[in-house]
């Protein structure tokens, strides 16, 4: 994985009740881990997309020429999104003070408010979004997604890939300095490379960096890597890695597990102070920083675990800034004298897994919950519309969304009319019947977060009026994954997630059958499919392994077309809604551009106040 | 008196192996034991998790696990953390001091206003003060902790903005002025459960000395109200407060679970809810334990202090 | 009891069942005179009231929602305003009491029963049996039981009847002091001591002359532990470790509009203050029956 984002919005799991999140996010690449992922470091290699690409290649081992996989066909509308002309983009890292009309004002300190806290700041173990936002303050990553999330130059000024598209060459940038006063040059990307393979260390995620079979110093600014077989996600999967200074794990981990963890430093804009645990972070400006030094003379980021705490700090002015705010108090915030809400897209989905056992085999019923289940309505009066009735897992700002797909309507006649289809008849309780047995199913959903709660048990009323019988049930995420989880009794489930994508549009492991977990506590993020395989698992395994070993753009994009309107119509999830991210700022606040794609401080040094 | 001391002591030790067996035990009722919650991470092989289990030494027989851990224990190691990937021990110690300053300002004005409140009580019997702080004192039994911090919350620090909503405030924006506001609602809160249940306990134990002969003889002797209330029955009514106090010192460091979370109070009890959420277990022993020696040591000192304090108690 | 001698079993017995009517009759006069408890008993029978009848009472269902009705404040139709989910408070509030009083009373009986087994064991038998059930309450009460729920619910899903069972188990061992104490000094006494002579059983000696003389005891404690158990259950589903959320009880529907405090303040104030007066009538309740019981302890 290799954008903090797909790690989840875990707040329910750090700061709970009292600070109610807004969803909770599971990753796209790692999703069961993440659900795990407080509990443990772990020592795992998210190989299972490995393995599944690696099968796929084997079936399909046309030698497609690969430039930067993502883009290679946007080239032609747009070449200043060519990666090759990274060089040039990299300009965009200097200070952007000249681009405002309005008089930029230097120094000044900016209270950030989060009601997360980081568990680590050590970048290859934290699994917090909140952990990476921090970071982005005091390292720097490989590569940087811009606003269509594509990636360009950073600490790597370029890459290229072979024509084969099996090496992938990076030139470095040779004006970098890490906070120490040591010089950066490729050495520190391959200590990166190593440590997070290294199974002693024990990596979060290796997502990416696992697909290498040689990685290869050129000079001290080159860097040459080998992957094993085309992978379109590679770049983004590996560009989001900050990258370490090899001083640090030279006498083995410990101190950079737990000390580094603790204070952290990298070559990014600001310099660490201090973490006042269960307060806040604090940092300093980086004169030397090598993409221009920041204007704000210190950075604070404050946790503040209730959600109405954090709101009532910003109303005050105590706080400034908060990021992925929640969606419930966004009234609050838009009433705000001094402050700028920003609303953008995100790649969070909403959906009901339905595990296809007993009645959920029958497609007819898994529409008629679709009918059933309303979509607008809850985007309109639980979201406050902050969000977009959804279609399929990839997002509206993807490049690879299809357009063409309409939600099925609120309809609770025509859902009726399916189940009598199937045979589904009017029971004297207003429970409908087949044959004696009930048309009973199970809600389950992510405790702790009251807008989950709120839509769940909207949903669970919605469907009752179509007759069936619904228990909601709402879990902690761990019990939920655990051997009491639904997924592994034999009852119909409706499981609620919320699933975030990283930046490439590869979904194998949601729908892939190497992903259905062979045991109950296995890997796989294809959970529907356990007890049955679907009708379709071919034909979408096939659709999958082709789109995540294509690197043509055009050709991907046609495939995952493909993909959204076999889901549609097959339903193995209801899919609900793609979140959209709150942002909350000054409104003299210049140079805040928050971006789907990437970090919350992705451009910090080029924020700054105006008068 | 010595030997009622060492006494005292050694019975207390029973009672801490009998914490540690119950802890120990607790840890490896978890579905599945200690180890599970890596194994329901879900994508860990089963060599993995067999190398996790031999580096925690599960393999080894119950017992040796138990004195493995009760040694370890003894040096003050508590493990680490599985989210924060650091030792347990250090943890719970940086939240420490935030916790005491939180706890000694809730008893500060616990203990001054249950003496307020119940001397006052008492010399005034039955007069209308008396039976307003009955009455009040009824309601503060009656309120519960989280909702009453919920409610200073939303009236001193929303509605009317007088005072921080939470937080411990940065001692390097505002100095100790800042922190001493930060400290008003939450020491507030921690303390007036106590207030309650201290000023009848303080009125009472006031009126039994009044009620004595030698009070009796002291006013008979023309001593002026107030010295006879200072010297005399103050003195004496003070002695079993100091140990109900005692006894109820270890209650605020858990009574800090509840404040500290709705004030956001980055000490021991927010660790303790954290750490819930993250199901963060060894954290979790670490405070059961802590606080569990903490409630013995309590009982151990009350005891002492009781006995120390009233000649009545025989060392038997 | 004093009167009673060693006179045989018949009369002892009807000795004590004269006295111990008068005893409760007295009592009862004495109650009555106690001001606040019958105010607080007014206020548990209308409390108790709404919630059996609560179908009939409140003028909306239980999850009646109504989308576009979220979070507003008190109109005609929705006396004291809607929730987070447009449900009409004042009929989720009458709701609530049924799952809050019967937690508080269900954890009371259990607190009771388990108290009371577990203190006349220690008190009636003694020795070494006293000894070890001692050690062990001390060994519980070292685990602050806040913790221990916290911990369990942690692992264990928190379901109405858990709730209700572990807070029982959590807190009888007071009650169980007590009631040893009492035994005690109980047991040393002249008609137990008749009574054994004449062969009855330890089970007849305990349910027919010791538990009846120390029942005011109890009945103190059991509603001093139905008001501390209702507190609990509030606590535990305000942190998010109690009854699912999905059930309507006081201390859930302060979680679930918690993040509306600041639009809707009342759905912060409201169920708090239905809960003070439930747990303020308790304690009345409470205190009626210790001065009733025993007059002295004022």
């Amino acid at each position: 994985m290799g954008d903090v984002r797909d790690v989840p919005d875990r707040v329910s799991l750090l700061s709970g009740v009292t600070s109610r999140r807004r969803f909770l996010a599971l990753s796209g690449g790692t999703a069961a881990i993440v659900a795990m992922g407080s509990l443990l470091a772990a020592c795992e290699a998210d190989d299972d997309d490995v393995a599944a690409v690696d099968d796929a290649d084997a079936d399909d081992g046309e030698d497609v020429p690969a430039d930067e996989p993502d883009e290679a066909e946007d080239d032609g509308d747009d070449s200043a999104e060519e990666p090759d002309d990274t060089e040039d983009d990299s300009a965009e890292d200097e200070p952007a003070d000249d681009e405002d009309d309005s008089e930029p004002e230097a120094g000044g300190r900016l209270v950030v408010v989060g009601t997360d806290e980081p568990e680590t700041l050590n970048p290859y173990l934290t699994q917090l979004v909140v952990g990476g936002d921090i970071l982005s303050l005091v390292m720097d990553p490989l590569l940087q997604p811009d606003d269509e999330g594509i990636y360009q130059g950073r600490l790597a000024e370029s890459y290229d890939f072979s024509d084969d598209g099996l090496v992938c060459t990076m030139e470095l940038r040779e004006d970098v300095d890490f906070h120490d006063g040591s010089h950066f040059t490729a050495e520190d990307v391959q200590t990166t490379y190593e440590t997070i393979m290294d199974p002693d260390f024990g990596a979060f995620s290796q997502t990416g960096w696992s697909e290498l079979t040689d990685f290869e110093i050129v000079d001290d600014y080159t860097i040459e890597m080998t992957l094993g077989g085309p992978y379109a996600p590679f770049i983004s999967a590996i560009g989001d890695t900050f990258v370490i200074s090899s001083s640090l794990v030279e006498d083995g981990y410990e101190s950079f597990r737990e000390e580094f963890g603790r204070s952290p430093w990298g070559s990014g804009p600001y310099l660490f102070e201090e973490w006042s645990s269960g307060e806040q972070v604090r940092v300093t400006a980086n004169n030397d920083y090598w993409g221009g030094a920041p204007n704000i003379e210190e950075v604070v980021y404050r946790f503040v675990p209730n959600s109405n705490t954090l709101v009532v700090q910003l109303q005050s002015g105590e706080a400034d800034l908060t990021g992925y705010a929640s969606a419930e108090q966004f009234p609050e915030y838009e009433q705000m004298d001094d402050k700028t809400v920003t609303v953008i897209d995100g790649q969070s989905w909403f959906h009901l897994d339905l595990k296809n056992f007993g009645f959920l085999m029958d497609r007819n019923v898994r529409q008629a919950l679709d009918y059933a289940t309303p979509k607008e309505q809850i985007v309109d009066q639980i979201l406050d519309g902050l969000g977009t009735v959804s279609i399929g897992d990839i997002p509206p700002i993807s490049w690879a969304f299809n357009p063409n797909i309409e939600p099925r309507p609120y309809d609770l006649d025509r859902a009726r009319e399916l189940l009598e289809e199937s045979g589904w008849e009017e029971g004297s309780d207003g429970v409908r019947e087949k044959d004696g047995d009930p048309l009973f199913i199970e809600i389950w959903g992510v405790s702790g977060d009251s807008q989950t709660e709120r839509m769940l048990q909207v949903i669970a009323n919605s469907w009752e009026q179509i007759g069936f019988d619904v228990d909601l049930n709402l879990q902690d995420i761990r019990t939920i994954w655990g051997p009491e989880g639904y997924q592994f009794t034999e009852v119909e489930t409706a499981g609620a997630y919320s699933w975030y994508n990283y930046n490439d549009p590869d979904n194998m492991f949601y729908w892939h059958s190497s992903q259905i977990p062979d045991d109950p506590q296995g890997s796989g993020g294809n959970l529907v499919a356990y007890f049955n395989e679907f009708e379709y698992q071919d034909e979408i395994d096939d659709l999958t392994e082709r789109a995540a070993t294509t690197v043509d753009q055009d050709e991907r994009r046609e495939l995952y077309w493909e993909i959204q309107e076999l889901l549609h119509e097959e339903l193995p999830v209801i899919f609900i809604y793609w979140g959209s991210l709150i942002f909350v700022a000054p409104e003299n606040l210049s140079g805040f551009e928050p971006n789907a794609f990437t970090r919350l401080f992705y451009n910090v040094n080029e924020w700054h106040y105006t008068s | 008196m010595g030997r009622f001391i060492a006494r005292r002591l050694l019975g207390a030790i029973p009672l801490l192996v009998g914490i540690t067996i119950i802890s120990f035990m607790f840890m490896h009722l978890m579905p599945g034991g200690p180890d599970s919650l890596y194994a329901r991470s879900g994508r860990m092989n089963q060599e993995q998790l067999d190398a996790i289990r031999q580096n925690m030494g599960l393999d080894q027989p119950v017992v040796i696990q138990y004195a493995r851990w009760v040694g370890n224990l003894a040096r003050g190691d508590l493990g680490n953390s599985y989210v924060q990937f650091r030792p347990v021990r250090d943890i719970i110690l940086e939240r420490l001091p935030n916790t005491m300053l939180l706890v000694g300002a809730g008893l500060i004005i616990a203990v001054t206003f249950s003496l307020i409140f119940g001397i006052v009580a008492a010399i005034y019997q039955y007069s209308f003060f008396d039976h307003l702080f009955s009455f009040v004192s009824f309601f503060g039994m009656a309120m519960p902790v989280f909702w009453f911090g919920l409610m200073l919350q939303l009236l001193f620090a929303v509605q009317l903005g007088w005072l921080p909503t939470s937080g411990m405030g940065s001692m390097d924006d505002g100095g100790i002025i800042e922190r001493i506001r930060h400290l008003i609602l939450p020491a507030s809160v921690l303390g007036v459960g106590s207030i309650a249940f201290w000023s009848r306990y303080v009125r009472s134990s006031m009126l039994e000395v009044i009620r004595q002969d030698y009070m009796r003889t002291a006013r008979a002797k023309g001593l002026r109200e107030w010295s006879v209330f200072s010297r005399h029955a103050l003195k004496n009514a003070l002695i079993p407060f100091v140990t109900v106090i005692g006894i109820d010192i270890p209650l605020y460091f858990v009574g800090a679970v509840v404040t500290e979370t709705i004030f956001s109070w980055p000490g021991m009890g927010r660790l303790f809810y954290d750490s819930l959420n993250a199901r963060d277990y060894p954290v979790l022993m670490g405070l059961l334990i802590f606080s569990a020696v903490l409630i013995v040591i309590g009982n151990l000192i009350a005891d002492i202090a009781y006995a120390y304090l009233d000649p009545r108690i025989k060392y038997s | 009891m004093e009167n009673d001698q060693a006179h045989g079993k018949l009369e002892l017995n009807l000795a004590q069942r004269s006295q111990r009517r008068s005893h409760w009759s007295i009592a009862w006069s004495r109650f009555k005179r106690h001001r606040l408890a019958m105010v607080g008993l007014g206020m548990i029978s209308v409390f108790t009231f709404l919630a059996l009848f609560a179908p009939l009472i409140a003028p909306y269902g239980m999850d009646e929602q109504d989308l576009f009705k979220i979070a507003e404040g008190p109109s005609a139709e929705n006396w004291l305003g809607t929730d987070e989910l447009g449900r009409d408070v004042l009929s989720r509030l009458i709701y609530g009491g049924r799952i809050s009083l019967a937690v508080g009373l269900g954890a009371a009986l259990i607190t009771t029963v388990v108290g009371v087994v577990v203190g006349t064991t220690a008190g009636y038998f003694g020795g070494w049996v006293d000894s070890i059930l001692m050690r062990f309450i001390d060994l519980v009460l070292a685990f602050p039981a806040i913790f221990m729920l916290l911990i369990l619910f942690s692992i264990v899903s928190a379901s109405v009847w858990n709730v209700i069972l572990f807070l029982g188990l959590f807190s009888w061992m007071w009650l169980a002091r007590v009631v040893r104490g009492e035994l005690l000094s109980l047991k040393e006494r002249e008609f137990v001591e008749a009574a054994r002579s004449i062969g009855a059983s330890n089970v007849r000696i305990v349910s027919q002359h010791l538990l009846p003389n120390v029942v005011a005891a109890i009945i103190v404690s059991a509603t001093l532990a139905m008001a501390f158990n209702m507190i609990a259950e509030a606590t535990l589903s305000f942190l998010g470790f109690g009854v699912p959320p999905s059930v309507p009880t006081w201390g859930n529907m302060l979680t679930g509009a918690s993040s509306f405090y600041l639009r809707a303040p009342l759905l912060a104030v409201m169920p708090g203050v239905v809960l003070v007066l439930a747990i303020l009538a308790i304690n009345f309740i409470g205190d009626g029956l210790r001065d009733a019981f025993d007059p002295q302890s004022r």
